[in-house]
């Protein structure tokens, strides 16, 4: 999704504030709005709307949620690893980078929000805090995370006018580092510390989470910044790219190395995770699955073939790497409640499963989970949001590289 | 460790999936539209009241699911605002609706799948007035909600409306802290088994078998 | 009795919530077993909900007709909770089920019948307009009048269903005969679970229609068989009598061809062909005779074994055959039963007693001579005798011969039952005490007759029965005795009642037995006959279609209200008082009225006292309720039991034996001409005399039969190869909850139970929407894989309305054939198939 508006972003005049980002801003928000106005029709007519229900209790929304979590990490350890260690960064991206965490990371508290069946309640996450629990350390660590992006933001721009040091620089780079491991670590034990969900209760999920962020957020960073140089918003070199477009294959070779690992953990007692593994090979979710392999193979491939390096063969790599997380995601969420633990037949109402009416072998023999046209209608529309943000950080701060400013 | 140890024991050898302490704890809880906080499953083939097998080598008995009111709650630690408790005094496994900002961890976290329900549209019922005893909480749009053991029953003195109804008599509640206990009697005699022990909860509810 | 309960309510969730976070002290509160919660003594009061709870009795068709606290707040039952019985301090026998917990639908519900309603459009359309109780009592009774006048008296009929035990507004009620025997009008009775009784009466007697030991007595028997009873559908209610007879040791035997829940908790199922008990019993009587262990003392002393049966005749060698004149004695007449086999009014003018003939049939003696049965020493059971060139031979032998058709080898091929299994449970009904418990299956073919009379007659060769522990019997529908039918302004019937099953005939023809017989008018209350009764096509096109006036009073609508020309709102059972004498639990119960009736209904007794005021009686019916079930219940053989109307309301319910638990035919005491078990029928009838012919040979011992349709190679076998049986759930009793929505939502629709190997077969897949049909009939239902279900049969949860299937209803797919002996609707002697139905 985020390829083509920013390809539409991509065609337009090459001028900060141009028409173009206008028009962006304008589509974002239109979108958002219409994300906003669907939201309400969820909330007032109900989340029966949806297709979650009560043996599948999370859909479209975290999926999402988990999948933005992911693509915001890219940006901002893209930009702070570089300073952090005192290395020679990707070029003049930077703060884009930063900018991309930022507006990703809004999306998906967003999409936390639209999960949420009592939204005007949130203040009680601040009131009656359960600090034991997994969703309450992400809503922290997401916080603080927004917070941090921003403030990092502000100090990569302010250090560039000298106002901070770069020793301080460096300070912040290294614990947004630490804080974006965190995040995507704490997003992983929302779901990796349940036992109920064989699918999810393994050690791996949360490296595995930080790999896989890494993968789409590398991937999110090559388009986002092939896109603004497209657009000429900004100048990056092609040997930037390419170092990119080598990290990111790195990045997926180790995503598929623990992938490869969890499988065969999994699948080798032959036991119930058996079962498992035969839903994601073959099963309701293989087009997911083979999805997520082919799409990585084919980017570690453009990446690491000299020959296959091109702009646009990068971008599409960039593309791909972020499709195959997503199909991770939707394996991930969609595969934790694939597996009933309870399997008998009991009564089914229109409140149980979203395919209610046979009995719960049928209930479990497609994907027990699809989403609905308002689910995707108001995805789309916090996805809008996060561009929303994107643009208008594009044309309101000053993140073209210093020496272009 | 809580005061009591409130259990419930549901007896398989006598259990028919009648479905009787379904509906009761229906009524007596005015639980709208599609919510059914107990449910009764077959254990043997794909459909209720279906036997595993091959006519005439067949096995099937039943179980009544219900939350678990585990020891070592999955739901507990993972609700953000506290909304789902243990109490401390009965080891009763509580929801306050109040308080649900209908995130579902707790059903997501559940190792026993649709014991908590959501009220995925405002609460409809099938009558136009509301069932059921007058001192159990309004139901919310939005929120989840499950098997209380009847707190409104146990804090008059009675026992939950599944067991009271049982005609099969294949269910005992009381505190397995208390040594004289009918269910722990019951315990000591009759060997049981939880449901799922594998996730570690440690259910306080027990199966006879 | 009314309980006020103010319980410390209203209490607000918050305050709740706080009092249930503080950890004080814990007080006792009672009833629980852990000494009551802490949270009890916080308990807030708010502003006070009072709830008042009156005594209900639920009282359908499952007879267990539990004692319900009714709970009404706010002039609503909102609830519906056990209440215990008096008579059964132990708590014993205290249950409601599902249905008992969802009556606030049926009152509530939108399905209520709410005013009169005429109807306006063609029959069966359902559009109706609304009418005045005035109007709809003068258009019924001014077209009573015309067709009384038109057709004769007996043109008006009436019949019900089982939709009320109720002594005044129910089944049990002598109200109806009071006005219709008044008006002459025709009683149709309805011809259900007729099969049983017949093969069993005809051996020991009439006690009741079924009768077994009292279920409590379950546990002292070292082994229960259950022939073909889905208790743990059926009659939930008896289920943890055998539940506790498992825990004390009883073994199980359940003789059924479908793994019901029942069968599953068995300690041995046998899974038997369909509607062939009567070679299987047969068959184990065979071993029992093979291994000479029958009780002989038993059969000589209890029995007709020894008697002499003349070849020519068929009939017992009397005394009077060997010139021995017949003694003529007077004996009182017998009590009379609650049981609605029999129009109320036979009673009028009855003497109070009778005339019996005492001619003693003749048995051969131990030094070989022939003596009358009261004076033989040692009454032989085998021989023979020549009585003047006609050989005589003892019913035992005659019995023996008969039975020794069925060894274990031939009766496996007949039932699909191993010879050695037969064998094995041979041995199991011999070791007793046993009991033989009789359900409606085998009572659903047209052989029931001989399946419930073999099973009576095995009782005969163990000589388990009348003692603890000991019993054959079905058992599970129980009447009162000696209740009193003639209440105020009875008069008897003028007209003989007429079975349902002949009823098709009549109106087809105006005649009944050669006579001309029209009746023109219906009036059907407590019952749904065109869901229940069987072959719907017949019922509506030939019964309804031929009316002039189809009247029928209900509740809610049904199948049967959607035919009527009128419909009058009948208050439901809480919105009335009543006296329940129809009980499995065997206890006169008296049911409260809670609330009133809703809309405008009116409560079957008050219905019958504005129609007697329109057919010109307005003092037909002139006391209360209360006065009637006075006159009920209040008789001499009752009172001397300690039972009277006042008490029964004092105590709520009274056992109404006088030892408990009752046990049927103690000291081996036979209702039968002889006192003994007469498992040779010398003089065979019918159940119900439509006119019929049968051939007395066959009946006079038990024998295997084919049924009607239902089994290999019947005359529609080339076309229908699946055997329909039905059940009867535990989400609806009959028709009734059927509209319910807290039992539809967890059972939502009509479903036809399929071994997957005969589905398969047919390219049917588990949840698709099936066509069932035959030639009489079809019905669409979802089919549901089922390994329990017999290969070869197809199990149908019944009465599902049929607006509720897609096309068709189950009914019409049942034959109306009947054996002439039963004279009984044979619910499972039939054959279907079944396709994928692909419309919507």
């Amino acid at each position: 999704m985020s390829d083509t508006t920013a390809a539409v972003a991509a065609k337009a005049p090459a001028k900060k504030g141009g028409a173009g980002l206008n028009i962006a801003i304008g589509a974002s928000a239109v979108v958002t709005a219409i994300g906003i106005a669907l939201w309400a029709v969820q909330m007032s007519g109900g989340m029966v709307q949806t297709a979650m229900r009560n043996l599948d209790s999370w859909g479209l929304y975290i999926t999402s949620f988990m999948f933005f979590v992911g693509l915001s990490a890219g940006g901002l350890i893209i930009s702070s690893v570089p300073k952090a260690f005192g290395l020679k960064g990707f070029g003049g991206i930077s703060k884009v980078a930063v900018m991309t965490s930022i507006a990703a990371t809004v999306a998906a508290i967003g999409l936390v929000v639209v999960d949420m069946g009592q939204p005007f309640r949130v203040w009680e996450l601040f009131v009656y805090s359960n600090l034991g629990s997994p969703l309450m350390w992400d809503i922290i660590v997401l916080m603080v995370y927004l917070i941090l992006s921003c403030v990092y933001l502000w100090a990569q721009i302010a250090a560039e006018k000298g106002k901070v040091s770069h020793a301080a620089l460096r300070v912040i780079s290294v614990v947004a580092l630490v804080c974006a491991v965190t995040v995507h670590s704490v997003t992983a034990w929302i779901f990796g510390l349940q036992q109920s969900h064989e699918m999810w209760h393994t050690a791996l999920l949360a490296p595995w989470f930080v790999s896989s962020a890494l993968v789409c957020g590398t991937g999110l960073v090559i388009c986002a910044a092939v896109a603004l140089r497209a657009a000429g918003y900004l100048t990056w070199e092609q040997a930037d790219l390419v170092k990119l477009a080598k990290l990111l294959a790195v990045f997926l070779l180790v995503d598929l190395y623990f992938f490869g690992c969890d499988l065969l953990t999994e699948g080798f007692p032959a036991a119930s995770g058996a079962e498992i593994v035969a839903m994601l090979v073959s099963g309701p979710l293989a087009p997911f699955f083979w999805g997520e392999v082919v799409l990585s193979v084919l980017a570690v491939v453009i990446c690491v073939v000299p020959s296959l390096r091109t702009t646009p063969m990068m971008v599409a790599a960039g593309l791909f790497a972020i499709a195959a997380i997503f199909c991770k995601r939707v394996q991930l969420l969609v595969g934790g409640f694939q597996v009933p633990n309870l399997d008998y037949p009991a009564a089914m109402t229109p409140f149980t499963v979203t395919d209610w009416q046979g009995n719960m072998a049928t209930a479990y023999q497609g994907l027990v989970y699809w989403p609905t046209p308002l689910e995707f209608g108001i995805a789309l529309g916090v996805v809008a949001l996060g561009f929303l943000v994107f643009f208008l950080g594009l044309k309101l701060l000053p993140l073209k590289p210093a020496d272009e400013q | 460790m809580a005061d009591k140890k409130l259990v419930m024991l549901v007896d398989t050898k006598r259990c028919i999936g009648c479905n009787s302490c379904a509906v009761a704890c229906k009524i007596e809880n005015n639980l709208p539209k599609n919510i059914w906080w107990n449910r009764i499953m077959t254990v043997g083939g794909d459909n209720l009241d279906s036997p595993e097998g091959e006519y005439p080598n067949l096995k099937m008995h039943n179980i009544t699911v219900a939350c678990q009111h585990c020891e070592n709650p999955a739901c507990v630690k993972v609700c953000p605002v506290g909304a789902t408790y243990k109490d401390p005094e009965t080891g009763v496994v509580r929801q306050d609706y109040d308080k649900c900002i209908g995130c579902r961890m707790c059903m997501s976290a559940c190792p026993y799948t649709g014991v908590r329900n959501f009220n995925w549209e405002e609460p409809a019922y099938h009558l136009d007035f509301a069932v059921g005893d007058a001192d159990v909480a309004p139901h919310e749009k939005h929120t989840v909600e499950k098997c209380t053991f009847c707190w409104h029953r146990l804090a008059k003195g009675l026992q939950p409306a599944c067991v009271e109804v049982c005609s099969a008599r294949a269910r005992h509640f009381g505190d397995a802290n208390d040594p004289d206990s009918a269910v722990s009697a019951i315990l000591r005699t009759r060997s049981h088994e939880q449901l799922l022990p594998d996730e570690g909860t440690d259910p306080n509810v027990y199966f006879l078998v | 009795m009314t309980d006020q309960t103010t319980p410390k309510s209203g209490l607000t969730r918050r305050s709740f919530l706080k009092a249930a976070g503080a950890t004080t002290v814990a007080t006792a509160a009672g009833a629980i077993g852990f000494g009551g919660l802490a949270i009890a003594e916080d308990y807030a009061p708010g502003q006070p909900d009072e709830e008042t709870i009156f005594c209900g009795v639920c009282r359908g068709n499952c007879s267990g007709t539990c004692k319900l606290n009714l709970h009404v707040r706010d002039n609503k039952i909102v609830k519906t909770s056990k209440r215990p019985f008096n008579s059964f301090p132990d708590g014993s026998i205290d249950r409601i089920c599902l249905r008992g917990l969802s009556h606030p639908y049926n009152i509530y519900g939108p399905n209520r019948v709410q005013y009169p309603m005429k109807r306006v459009g063609e029959r069966g359309s359902g559009e109706w307009e609304r009418i005045s109780w005035e109007e709809a009592i003068k258009y019924i009774t001014d077209e009573w009048k015309r067709i009384q006048a038109e057709y004769g008296e007996q043109a008006i009929a009436y019949t019900r269903g089982s939709g009320n035990m109720g002594a005044i507004s129910g089944v049990a009620s002598p109200m109806y005969n009071v006005f219709f025997n008044k008006i002459n009008a025709s009683m149709i009775k309805i011809a259900r679970d007729q099969a049983n009784t017949r093969g069993i009466n005809r051996v020991v007697g009439n006690l009741g229609d079924w009768v077994l030991n009292d279920p409590s007595d379950f546990k002292n028997a070292k082994t229960l068989f259950v022939w073909g009873a889905n208790i743990t559908d059926a009659q939930l209610h008896d289920w943890h009598h055998v539940a506790d007879a498992q825990d004390a040791g009883t073994k199980l035997v359940v003789i059924d061809p479908i793994m019901t829940q029942l069968a599953a908790r068995a300690d041995k199922w046998v899974p038997v062909k369909p509607a062939t008990d009567a070679a299987l019993a047969l068959s184990m009587m065979y071993v029992m005779v093979d291994e000479d262990a029958v009780n002989k003392p038993f059969l000589r002393d209890h029995t007709c074994a020894p008697f002499l049966v003349r070849s020519d005749t068929g009939k017992f060698l009397r005394m009077s055959d060997l010139g021995v004149e017949p003694e003529v004695i007077e004996v009182a007449a017998g009590q009379v039963s609650a049981a609605s086999s029999e129009n109320k009014g036979a009673k009028v003018n009855a003497a109070k007693t009778v005339t019996k003939v005492l001619d003693h049939p003749a048995v051969l003696d131990a030094d070989g001579t022939v003596k009358s049965l009261v004076e033989a020493t040692d009454p032989q059971l085998s021989g023979t005798y020549d009585f003047n060139g006609v050989p005589c031979s003892t019913a035992y032998d005659l019995l023996v011969e008969d039975i020794m058709q069925y060894p274990p080898e031939k009766a496996q091929d007949i039932c699909d039952v191993p010879a050695e299994t037969i064998v094995e449970l041979a041995h199991l009904a011999l070791d007793g005490p046993c009991i033989h418990r009789l359900g409606w299956g085998s009572n659903s073919y047209t052989n029931g007759v001989h399946a419930a009379h073999a099973n009576i007659t095995m009782a005969a060769l163990t000589g388990q029965i009348g003692y603890s522990g000991a019993g054959t019997g079905v058992g599970d529908f129980k009447a009162c005795w000696g209740i009193n039918a003639v209440v105020k302004g009875m008069t008897a019937a003028k007209y003989p009642m007429i079975s349902a099953l002949a009823l098709p005939e009549i109106m087809r023809t105006d005649k009944w037995k050669g006579e001309d017989y029209p009746i023109r008018s219906l009036y059907v209350y407590a019952g749904n006959p065109v869901s229940n009764q069987v072959n719907t096509n017949e019922y509506v096109n030939d019964v309804i279609g031929n009316m002039d006036l189809y009247v029928v009073a209900d509740y809610c609508f049904t199948d049967t209200t959607k035919y009527a020309d009128i419909v009058l709102p009948a208050a439901h059972w809480f919105e009335q008082q009543d006296l329940v004498v129809i009980s499995a639990t065997q206890c006169f119960i008296h049911s409260e009225k809670a609330i009133d009736p809703l809309y405008e209904s009116k409560s079957d007794f008050e219905i019958l006292k504005l129609l007697a005021a329109g057919m010109g009686y307005p003092d037909l019916i002139d006391l209360a309720e209360d006065e009637y079930m006075s006159q009920v219940v209040d008789t001499p053989s009752l009172t001397a039991l300690g039972i009277t109307y006042e008490k029964i309301k004092e105590n709520e319910d009274m056992y109404w034996y006088p030892e408990k638990p009752w046990i049927p035919w103690q000291n081996a005491s036979f209702r039968t001409e002889s006192g003994r078990m007469e498992f040779y029928v010398e003089n065979p009838t019918v159940q119900f005399d439509v006119g019929q012919t049968f051939d007395e040979e066959r009946e006079r011992l038990p024998r295997y039969i084919n049924p009607t349709e239902a089994y290999e190679g019947s005359p529609t076998w080339d076309k229908y190869k699946l055997i329909l049986l039905s059940e009867r759930p535990r989400f609806r009793v009959h028709s009734m909850w059927s509209d319910n929505a807290y039992l539809r939502e967890l059972d939502p629709e009509p479903t036809i139970k399929m071994n997957p190997a005969d589905a398969e077969a047919r390219g049917i897949a588990d949840g698709d929407y099936v066509e069932v049909y035959n030639d009489r009939g079809h019905c669409v239902a979802k089919a549901v894989y089922n390994n329990g279900i017999r290969p070869g049969c197809m199990v149908y949860p019944k009465s599902w309305q049929s607006h509720q299937h897609k096309a068709g209803c189950w009914s019409e797919l049942l034959t109306s054939e009947y054996d002439p002996v039963g004279v009984n609707e044979s619910y499972f002697d039939n054959l279907v198939e079944v396709r994928v139905w692909n419309e919507e």
